[in-house]
């Protein structure tokens, strides 16, 4: 079966299916042996691949929370729009504004190529500063905004496209 | 000894500071605003007493009504905790107006210790080493003739600055003329004063501080060094003792200093004299904490005393009961801060419910925390969680056991710098002991999830994503018992976390 979830506005496809005891799952075109099991209310015990790991998960509503190592793990699950030609597969991200704010600094111009995960622009809101990022590796296609232009919430921002999109 | 005293703070140091007095058989006080109504410190006090909204500036922070509570319950001391009140003169001194003793130094003490600039000025009479510098601000003829005194690497700085306007770091002499000319300019633009001074740059400083105990009766202990350089946006995240930077001759040094400065104030209660020491063990004199400290278990761990029941005792007039002499180190201790905060995104705060908390247990492990299942992180106090200290007999065997202990650590609801302190345990500069307080600014790596660790977290969500549309059923089956989980963990490869 194939499934999507959401984490950090990016969309991670796999597939599932069940094997015996566990599951086969495919991620990344890697193939994983895996079986989750609940041993108290939010722990779980988890083998994959062989190894054996002490994972915490709190599932509410189309959230999951997952801590593992250290580290808490969001994820959504993706309505029916975000199925299959989501924007991230489709290898376009279209920035906007996460809330109404204001521009403060473009980090990017049109035509500068970003990696996943770089900041492109710096915006405002509710007395604090904050970078947004590219969530893929590409170019800078559009900037529809200038440094002091104010945001509606939602307001498109900026686009990056994928370089190797056919 | 009292009979009841009052805590005037909440989370893990009013939970601390509960537990010390229940042990020395003492009644307490919680005090708490409405943010704080289901907190551990008021459901583990005798007594507890709401003070107001949740903002400090209506509740911990009004000396008025927390003095007004202790009459109520008829406490006779109150102990401040850190932050809040507990650096506040005026408040210890209402505390004794109001013929209840205030756990802490002297008003006087915190009010000469307490301001940078008479603290520094009480260091320079007794000696204490201050970053050689001019005392005041320069004049152009005689500037280059004092830099060359002062040394270089140096800061050129303005009188009235702020905010790195009108300042500049100097390597060399050839560099100076120019560089005094645009700090001048620059502080000239920024302040409308062109007044500067100049002070030696200290490269990769280390923050290194002295725990010292006194009494009333005049004596005053020093309890060894912390290492507090791991810190970020000026805040510390981890501490040890001791440092893994000082050598014994300097240890003896800085704690004969200390309390040299500590007697100048007649200092009782617990303190710290903070230093920055460069590389080569040269250390210079920052400010006093007049209060018991954060990160101060690590010294209970390697002294084995009690610091906050020591606090309480010499309140009460009680003397010290050990000498210098008597007080012997032994092992390393480390604390790790875990905060409610995101290390991927400038350490902002991340407030939020907490949905299920289990604490490392185990030898050598001690966690001073205040949270539990249902807790909730506001953005009212600071983001820090709980105190993650661990004690053994050296720094490695420490190390290892932190990282072990961090590795059970689960909080599960609001992101945490728990992934954060399990790579800077296993990172090899750390291990070393080469630090000083840009480390985590050095290390940025540390701050990144790595990649395979999210492909995990992914696999078993996918799992729970299928398994919650119904398909598969996770819960453990009615003939599962805790054996067969055991014997089918034992089954697979350890590789695992526990």
């Amino acid at each position: 079966m194939k499934y999507n979830l959401k984490i950090n506005k990016k969309i991670v496809s796999f597939e599932l299916e069940e094997e015996g005891n566990g599951y086969k799952i495919v991620l990344d075109k890697k193939k994983y042996s895996a079986e989750l099991v609940k041993i108290d209310s939010n722990l779980y015990s988890f083998i994959c691949d062989g190894s054996t790991y002490t994972i915490a998960i709190q599932k509410e509503g189309k959230r999951i929370d997952l801590f593992f190592k250290g580290d808490l793990f969001s994820y959504e699950i993706p309505s029916q729009r975000d199925k299959g030609g989501t924007e991230n597969t489709s290898g376009i991200d279209k920035i906007s504004a996460p809330m109404p704010g204001r521009v403060v600094k473009l980090l990017k111009e049109v035509g500068d190529i970003v990696l996943e995960g770089e900041g492109v622009v710096v915006v405002e809101a509710m007395k604090m500063e904050s970078e947004l990022k590219t969530t893929i590796d590409g170019k800078i296609t559009d900037i529809s905004v200038k440094e002091g232009d104010t945001l509606d919430l939602g307001a498109h921002i900026l686009t990056v496209e994928s370089q190797d999109k056919k | 000894m009292y009979k009841k005293i009052l805590i005037a703070n909440r989370g893990e140091i009013a939970v601390r500071i509960i537990r010390a007095a229940k042990e020395l058989g003492i009644k307490t006080v919680a005090v708490y605003s409405d943010a704080d109504k289901n907190s551990l410190h008021v459901n583990l006090a005798d007594q507890a007493f709401n003070i107001g909204k949740p903002l400090p500036s209506e509740s911990y922070l009004v000396g008025k009504k927390i003095i007004s509570v202790a009459k109520k319950a008829k406490c006779d001391g109150i102990h401040p905790g850190y932050g809040f009140l507990s650096e506040n003169a005026d408040f210890a001194e209402n505390c004794i107006k109001n013929k209840i003793d205030f756990i802490g130094p002297s008003a006087e003490a915190i009010r000469l210790m307490g301001d940078k600039i008479t603290s520094r000025e009480i260091a320079k009479t007794a000696k204490v080493p201050l970053v050689p510098g001019t005392d005041g601000e320069v004049n152009d003829n005689e500037a280059l003739g004092l830099a060359k005194k002062i040394g270089y690497p140096l800061m050129i700085k303005a009188s009235a600055g702020g905010g790195g306007k009108g300042m500049r770091l100097v390597h060399e002499e050839s560099e100076f003329e120019n560089s005094l000319k645009m700090a001048k300019s620059e502080a000239k633009n920024a302040f409308n004063n062109d007044a500067v001074f100049i002070e030696r740059f200290i490269q990769e400083p280390r923050h290194i501080e002295i725990q010292i105990l006194g009494d009333k009766k005049g004596n005053v202990v020093h309890l060894f060094e912390r290492e507090c350089s791991i810190q970020r946006r000026h805040q510390k995240v981890v501490e040890e003792a001791p440092s893994p930077g000082v050598s014994e001759k300097t240890r003896k040094k800085m704690g004969e200093i200390a309390v040299k400065l500590a007697k100048k104030v007649s200092y009782s209660g617990a303190g710290t004299v903070e230093f920055i020491m460069d590389q080569k063990e040269n250390f210079y004199f920052l400010e006093m904490n007049t209060r018991v400290q954060v990160e101060h278990p690590i010294t209970e761990m390697i002294t084995g005393i009690d610091i906050v029941k020591e606090m309480i005792k010499v309140s009460y007039g009680h003397e010290l009961s050990f000498k210098q002499k008597d007080i012997e180190r032994k092992g390393h201790a480390i604390e790790c801060r875990v905060c409610a905060e995101d290390p991927d995104n400038n350490f902002l705060p991340t407030p939020g419910t907490i949905f299920y908390v289990k604490s490392p247990q185990g030898p050598g492990v001690r966690d001073d925390s205040s949270l539990f299942n249902g807790y909730k992180v506001t953005t009212f106090y600071d983001p820090m969680l709980s105190k993650l200290i661990v004690w053994s007999e050296d720094r490695d065997s420490a190390i290892k056991r932190m990282s072990r202990a961090l590795s059970e650590y689960i909080v599960l609801g609001v992101k945490t710098n728990l992934g954060f302190l399990v790579r800077l345990m296993d990172d090899k500069d750390f291990i070393s002991g080469k630090l000083d307080t840009g480390f985590i600014e050095k290390h940025k790596k540390l701050l990144k999830i790595p990649k395979e660790n999210s492909n995990i977290a992914t696999i078993a969500s996918a799992i729970m994503l299928h398994a919650g549309i119904g398909v598969k059923n996770l819960e453990r089956d009615p003939k599962f018992t805790p054996w067969k989980y055991i014997a089918r963990r034992a089954s697979v490869s350890r590789n695992s976390m526990f």
